[in-house]
Order: C-alpha cells, then structure tokens, then sequence
C-alpha cells in the first residue's frame, strides 16, 4: 500500500465569514431571549418564536439560495451560525431536522415547485419537520422497511407503521421512507413528503427512556399523498434517504461538540467550585482532547460537503466519535459526582447520562457505523 | 519553490522511501545497525536536511503544510526518527544560530545527529543542567533539544552519552548530558512544527500496521472464511479506522490554524499531543491484534510500528502528563 501524502481538506473561515460572526453574536447580545421554559410545551413554544427571530433577523437559510429565502453563502456561514447559537441561552433550533437534514435534501433532489413549497416554512419555523425512517421490523436494517406506498392515479396510498419518530407530534411534514416495489430491496424505496395533518395518521407518543415524550410511533391507514411529493425518482428513495442523514452529520454535529464543550467546561467549573478540579483534570483533559478531534473531524466532514467530495462512509467517523463523546462526558460527571449526580444535583448530569444512550442507537447505531466504515472505508467485504 | 513544486517534492521522497525502506530492512538494520550511513547520502543527495530551511538561507523553504503530509511518510515507512529532528529543527536552529558547520556536516552526510521535544507541559529547555533522552543516530555528532521559547544545539563530541535500550529499535535512545549547548532564541515556529511533524509521523506509522492487517484479515482464512468477515475482527479494524481519520482531520485543522496564526493553535495544539498517539497507539494495537499470533512475531514487523508510536508518545510527555496539561487548560480557562 502507498502511504498517505495528503492531509484531507478543513473548514477555513474567510473575512466576510468572520464579519458575519460579528454581526450574529451583536444580535445574539441584544436579542437573547434568555433559556427555554423546562416544560416540555412550553419549552416548544419558545424555540419556535426563537427560531422565527433569527429568521426576521436573516440569520436562518445562510447557505440556502436567495430565491428560497436563504443567504447564498456557504455552508462556512451556517457553521458560524451554529458556533455563535451554542453561546445564546437557546442553542437548538427547533426545526433543526428541516434546516440542516431536509432543506439541503430537497436543494439537491427536490423539483422547482418543491423547493418553493417547502423551503421558506422551514426556515421561519412556521411547519417544523420530522423523518420517518424506522420502523419495528426495519432499525438498523433500514430497507427492510415494510410500510408501503400503492399508487393511486396521481396518489400513493400509504399503510404501515414508524416508529421513534422524534416530534412527530409538533411536526407539520415528514419526510418519510416506504416501500413501492416489494420484489425489490434498496431499488424498491421511495422517499415522500407528508402532511401530518392528513387523514390516516395517528401519532401515539412512545416515552423514552426519561419519560419525556420526544419521539411517537405513527401509524399510516390509506393515507393519501400526491405523487408531486415524491422527493426524487419513485423506487429511487434509498440514495435520497442516505443523503439526508449524511447532512444530518455535518452541521448538526457540529452543534451537538459546540454543545458538548459547554458542558464539559460546566463540568469543569462545578469540580473546580467543589475544589475537585485539579484531582480530576487528566480525566477532563483526555475528554477536551478527544472532543477537539471530534471539532477537527466535523470541519473535515463540513469542508467535504462543501467541496461535494466526501469520501463515502466517512460521516460514520463522525457519528460514531460523537457518540463517544456524549457518553464518555456524561459518564465522567456521573463517576466523579456520584451521588451528587445520582440525586440530581445542580448540573442535571444524570439526565444527560441516561439521554446519551440514544447516541449511540439512533440515526444508525455504532455497530452499523463500524460496518460501514469497515465496508466503505477499508473494502472489507 | 511554488505550491505544486513543494507537493511535488513530497511525492518524490514518498517514492524514495517506498523504494529504500523496508520492514525487512529495519528488522536488520535494528540489529546490524547497518544501513544509516547509506540512507542519510541518498537523503542528503535529495535535498532532506534543507527541506525546512528558509529559501533565503538556501533552503527549501517547506513550512509545516507540506511538512506535515510529509511526516505521514515518514512514519507509514518508519524513516529512524533523528532524521526528522535533524531536518525539521537541527537545520534550522544550526541556520538561525549561524552555526554552519553544523549544516555543512548534515548536508555532506559526514553529521550525523538526532534531538529532543521538550513536552508542553515545560517552561523551558533543561539542558545543558539535567540529562534528556534523546533519539539519535549512529555516531551522532549534533543533537538539538527543541522548546518552546528557546532551543539549544549541542555539540555532542562534549556530553556524555548513554545508550539506552530504547522503544524504537531502529531509532535508539541514548540519555544525553550536554555541556557545549548553544542557545537559540525564538524557535516557537520551530517547536510547534516539530510537534505538527511527530504527531503526522505517528499517524503515518500505525496506518501503515493498519493497512497491513486489513490486508491480512482479508487473505487469512480460519473457520472457512477470511477472518474479515468475521464482525469481531472487522470492528476491530473499523475502530482503528476511525481513530486514524479522526486524527488525519484533527491534523488538517492544526496545520491550519497554524498556518493561519491562530489563537487557538495552542491549546488544539495541547490536546493534539494527548489525543493522536494515544489514538495511534489504539490502532497499532488493534492491527496487532487482527494478525493473531503473526502479530505477535518479530519476524511480521507489527512491533516496529507500535514502537514508533510508543516512544513518540513518550517523548512528547506521555498519556498522564499531556492529558493533565490539557485539563490544566481547561481549568485555568475556566477560573
């Protein structure tokens, strides 16, 4: 084998990118709604008026072309977008799903009349978005979905079950994968977007493992769904699906290590404030160290998308080293505080321990990550 | 030299490497000591010891983007470390410090030499007051110990050496106390480049032990079928995949920020030194691993890759003492 003699391309920010920085933490400082509500409802509520604001201020859409309502800059911009969100008192954006998974989706494979339908409600919040991918018999063998889509003149007719569909509940679309041809596997899916306000779909929230109600299992009875919803070719859903949960690991990545990084220096200042620090600080500088590779990772992955050259499987490096990280993190503040932790101290660390099990599950468990890695990136077959 | 000049320079000792340097030869060499003296003419004929020179010095003028890339070349075909001290920060420092018969006998092939990161973790260089390991050629003449603030060149022909058993087989160690050092100031770009360069050269070699193991999960049969198609042994292949893509990124961004001047070089720069040869290390070991008992063999050359890594990741202050500086980072950052 011939050795490596290239280092892969990074992320850079140009002037105008770090002018736009300037600008975004300005608003950012004046506007601040300060933290969400804890309440569940509440907490929705805030978010989506958050998002709405960021819009007004044209803060949302930044690599988006201009005639759908976005910026025409460079994904760069969004990853400024996304540092500078980490440090107002409301980090997540509560479409996040149709901002950074689906509207990049429907730019590369949706039609004119698509992209204005569905891009602008994406960006100002007005119709958040979910993606129906998992069902009870297809997890981590995705095109073993089963819920199908008969076609109906100008309709496809949908029957079956999703389920861990995360805001199912709140959402207004869903973009969701069936089934179109049952003699075939991955050449048999199709990727459609529904109105969850149609007639046939019921939504029974599925509490998960803190018994808050994120995600729902949602059942499709003849729903109906025009065929001009159809993202992409009909039977060719499978590329459409891999790409959307390729987007879902570049800026969203980078927004959960941002995240992260907060935590962890929260973590910081609670041992230091115990006078624990200096004790423990080779635990917490392996964890800095490893969560800098995943920053170093993520401007690689964002650099790729922006070249359009990612090397196939290589977003599973980086969703399998944020899993890592969440658990690794949490589990650190758990080992370290202990029953401090364990009662629900201040810092909420157990929380987050038990909520970072689902790193490692959802959007293609961390066994399925290293068979893509070991299939894709080392030729093992 | 232009970009594409540089890039093309690179490729070239790439080439060179591949065509000298072999797993084979290094298990020789390791105990014949024998093929040093042979290898530093080619190397010296090739332009290496001015690589890091600026042009105006009558270098090269390479800078730690294509130095980088080059030290992934370095460590995949395990070029004896001192030749990366004496390019990267002997010639250099001898440049900055006026000494040219210092680049006179490294060019000529007639000086051989080595040298010494002082870890992050230190205020200063400690010689010539205290006795610092260095990895150093055969007959080795001149040595520098590279700091952060300050370097010092020493003339070894006045400092006792002793020959240590050593990690790297085919580098050496010899524990080195310096009476004639010569001080250089302002080698911080030095420095860093140095650490830039280890740290690709770890990467470099445990993709190489990687590279050799899946090449042998996929030939090697037990059960009926090679054993990479067993999930047990292709995780572990996976694994170590991603700990070594997850480093060739991280470097990109270091070089970057270095390149860029960038105040957050040094604490990305801090953590780097902890995280990729520990991840390096990981993936030599799971190579080791995949190969079963070969792996455990002299004669298979796994060991020179994991050495490699292991003593770089020793020199450059070790798995307790880089994760400590890097959480006294954090914790000062935070109070």
């Amino acid at each position: 084998m011939p050795a490596p003699v290239e280092l892969p391309r990074t992320l850079t920010y140009s002037e105008d990118d770090e002018e736009l920085r300037s600008r975004i933490r300005s608003w950012i400082q004046d506007n601040d709604m300060g933290p969400a509500p804890e309440r569940y409802e509440d907490r929705v509520v805030a978010l989506t008026e958050w998002q709405a604001a960021l819009h007004g201020a044209g803060f949302m859409g930044l690599s988006w072309p201009v005639e759908y309502g976005g910026a025409g800059r460079s994904i760069a911009a969004e990853g400024i977008l996304a540092e500078e969100l980490a440090h107002s008192s409301r980090p997540e954006l509560i479409n996040r799903l149709g901002v950074y998974t689906w509207g990049p989706t429907i730019l590369d494979w949706g039609t004119e009349d698509q992209k204005a339908r569905f891009l602008p409600g994406m960006l100002d919040a007005s119709e958040i978005w979910c993606q129906g991918f998992s069902e009870p018999e297809a997890g981590s063998d995705l095109a073993a979905v089963r819920t199908f889509a008969r076609r109906d003149g100008d309709e496809l007719v949908i029957n079956g079950q999703k389920v861990w569909t995360t805001r199912a509940e709140l959402s207004h679309w869903n973009g969701l994968l069936v089934r179109t041809d049952r003699d075939a596997r991955h050449r048999g899916l199709t990727v459609v977007m529904v109105d969850m306000a149609s007639p046939g779909i019921t939504i029974r929230p599925f509490p998960q493992i803190l018994d808050e109600p994120h995600f729902s299992e949602v059942f499709f009875d003849d729903v109906r769904v025009p065929v001009e919803n159809v993202l992409g070719e009909i039977d060719d859903g499978w590329r459409v699906a891999m790409e959307a949960m390729a987007y879902e690991r570049g800026l969203f990545v980078l927004e959960r290590q941002i995240r992260l990084r907060m935590r962890l220096r929260e973590l910081a200042e609670q041992l230091t404030e115990m006078g624990l620090a200096e004790r423990h600080r080779g635990r917490l500088g392996g964890l800095v160290a490893d969560l800098d590779l995943l920053q170093g990772q993520v401007y690689r992955t964002l650099a790729g998308q922006i070249g359009r050259d990612l090397p196939p499987g290589s977003t599973s490096v980086d969703k399998l080293h944020l899993a890592e990280m969440y658990q690794r993190i949490y589990a650190t503040a758990f080992d370290i505080l202990g029953v401090e932790a364990a009662s629900g101290g201040p810092g909420n660390w157990m929380h987050d321990l038990l909520e970072s099990r689902s790193v490692s599950i959802y959007s293609g468990t961390s066994e399925i990550q290293k068979n893509i890695v070991a299939g894709r990136m080392l030729g093992i077959r | 030299m232009n970009a594409d000049d540089r890039r093309e320079l690179v490729h070239g000792f790439a080439t060179v490497l591949q065509d000298v340097l072999s797993i084979d030869g290094m298990l020789e060499a390791s105990r014949t000591g024998g093929f040093e003296a042979e290898l530093r003419v080619t190397m010296g004929e090739m332009g290496w010891f001015d690589l890091a020179l600026e042009e105006e010095a009558g270098g090269l003028g390479l800078t730690v983007a294509d130095l980088a890339p080059l030290s992934l070349v370095t460590g995949y075909h395990l070029l004896p470390i001192p030749f990366l001290f004496e390019s990267f920060a002997l010639a250099p420092c001898a440049s900055a410090g006026e000494m040219d018969q210092v680049l006179d006998r490294l060019r000529s092939g007639t000086g051989a030499g080595g040298g010494a990161v002082v870890p992050l973790s230190d205020e200063g260089t400690r010689v010539p007051d205290e006795r610092i390991v260095m990895a150093l050629a055969p007959d080795a003449v001149d040595a520098v110990v590279v700091g952060r603030r300050s370097s010092v060149v020493i003339d070894l022909s006045s400092a006792d050496g002793e020959p240590l058993a050593g990690t790297d087989l085919v580098s050496g160690q010899t524990r080195v106390t310096a009476a004639g050092a010569v001080e250089v100031a302002d080698t911080e770009a030095i420095y860093r480049t140095m650490l830039v360069c280890l740290l690709a050269d770890c990467v470099g070699a445990a993709q190489a032990a990687l590279d050799l193991a899946v090449e042998y999960a996929g030939e090697r049969e037990q059960f009926g079928r090679t054993i990479a198609s067993f999930q047990a042994v292709s995780h572990l292949l996976a694994t170590a995949k991603v700990d070594l893509e997850l480093s060739m990124s991280s470097l990109s961004r270091l070089v970057q920020l270095m390149e860029s001047g960038s105040p957050s070089l040094d604490p990305y720069l801090a953590s780097m030194v902890h995280a990729i040869p520990q991840r390096a290390r990981v993936a030599c070991e799971h190579s080791i691993q995949v190969h079963g008992g070969a792996g455990f063999t002299w004669e298979a050359g796994l060991h020179l890759f994991y050495r490699r890594v292991l003593q770089t990741q020793a020199a450059l202050g070790g798995t307790v003492g880089t994760a400590d500086h890097a959480g006294t980072l954090l914790i000062e950052g935070v109070r």
